[in-house]
């Protein structure tokens, strides 16, 4: 077994987009759970007034 | 007489030494109770696997064919893992996913390091893998990208999963001060409603495969399990995933992974880098959550407890049990357990998206 640098360089670029890229989907969800919470909340109100 | 003792010509010290592994494994699977349902079929195929001209080897790699290099096992065994979680925690509170996000560096800072100590890029990734604490993923991406060290690397998956209790207190005293272990974090949860828990597994899975195509077999299993869960309608069906169906497929899963531990294969030195390069990508999850637990810590009003981004692992419940535990041990009235269940969960999501990444990045070029 030996040290390859060379090799070490090149997946720092994997290191970088493979972290980032795991808080841009993430955030994807994020955003989804808000917006589906909203939506959901909304739908049950609409539903609570048709049965007043 | 040679018929029946001539197998004892064929015994090499290997051998012996993989029925000692095999029963360190039964050992810590009876004795210490270390994820039993895998590591004592894993210990017992091991001494099996390890006779010399043993049949054993032939009936379990038609099992490893038929469950293992199709990744047909892991992908089952996901069902059961997602009808046993609840993510209640983390859709009461959504931000906790960055958590998830954050305790995954240590599987690219593995990669890295595993590049460096010269392992081809299939077996870096694979290796890097270990570091997302969830053993389905990792037999998962180390069989997609053929890696050659499969068993090892699933060995190491699950020993740094049940040494979790050890692991992460060390890191976290480590990198964390008395005070920062000791503040208290408010527990205000939103409203969930059913129609979240319902559309949640389907719109993650629905982003994973939009986002990393590769996942959509990981996430969707996985978010398989929990609709069955939350749907409420197929209880029957949802306790079969949890109990009968995860046992039974670990049970399996650990007999067929056997097949690849024999003394030829295993005992070589990268065995031993990759046990080391595991723990490696364990430690640096540990770091990667508390270090972005301090960083938000730099412009939140309400300080949160850094020692909860520890628990965004994928190893589900004991993190965050170990991480409420810590609390409690340095300040008694300190209860973030919901916290850090949340954040643990974030992490099962997250480990399995990290490994449709690694997947998405990586396959092409190997």
């Amino acid at each position: 077994m030996s040290i390859n640098v060379s090799a070490f360089i090149a997946s720092l670029r994997f290191m970088i987009e493979g972290w980032l890229g795991i808080f841009v989907v993430m955030g994807v969800i994020i955003a989804c759970i808000y917006g589906l919470n909203r939506f959901s909340e909304r739908l049950e109100e609409k539903a609570g007034k048709s049965e007043e | 007489m040679t018929q029946i003792f001539g197998n004892f010509a064929d015994l090499t010290v290997q051998m012996v030494i993989m029925w000692i592994i095999g029963g360190v494994m039964i050992y810590l699977a009876i004795k210490k109770e270390m994820e039993p349902t895998l590591l004592l079929p894993m210990g017992f195929g091991c001494i099996l696997c390890n006779m010399p001209n043993s049949g054993m080897v032939h009936t379990l790699q038609i099992l490893f064919q038929a469950g293992v290099d199709n990744e047909l096992f892991p992908l089952l065994l996901f069902i059961g893992i997602g009808a046993m979680i609840d993510f209640g925690p983390l859709l009461a509170d959504p931000k906790l996913l960055l958590f998830g996000a954050a305790a995954q560096f240590g599987i690219f800072f593995t990669l890295s390091m595993a590049s460096l100590f010269g392992f081809e890029l299939r077996d870096a990734a694979s290796i890097a893998i270990i570091g997302a604490a969830d053993g389905p993923t990792s037999i998962f991406v180390a069989q997609t990208l053929k890696s050659n060290y499969t068993a090892a690397i699933i060995v190491a998956a699950y020993s740094y999963m049940a040494l979790v209790p050890i692991v992460q207190p060390f890191c976290i005293r480590l990198v964390t001060t008395k005070e920062e272990r000791c503040i208290r974090m408010e527990y205000t949860p939103g409203k969930i409603t059913k129609t979240t828990r319902i559309l949640f597994p389907i719109v993650v899975s629905a982003i994973a495969s939009l986002v990393a195509p590769d996942s959509a077999a990981l996430v969707g299993f996985l978010m398989f399990g929990n609709l069955l869960r939350e749907c409420g309608v197929l209880r029957g069906l949802s306790e079969c995933a949890q109990n009968t169906l995860a046992n039974l497929i670990s049970l399996l899963l650990g007999l067929t992974v056997a097949v690849r531990m024999q003394a030829n294969s295993f005992l070589v030195p990268q065995t031993l880098m990759i046990l080391g390069l595991g723990l490696i990508a364990f430690m640096f999850d540990t770091f990667g959550g508390v270090f972005f637990g301090k960083f938000i810590n730099l412009f939140a009003k309400k300080k949160i407890n850094p020692m909860i981004g520890a628990a965004g692992i994928s190893a589900f419940p004991m993190s965050s049990r170990v991480i409420a535990k810590m609390a409690r041990d340095e300040d008694p009235y300190n209860f973030i357990l919901m916290q850090a269940a949340g954040a643990n969960v974030a992490g099962q999501v997250a480990s399995v998206i990290a490994g449709g990444l690694v997947l998405a990045m990586i396959g092409p070029l190997v």
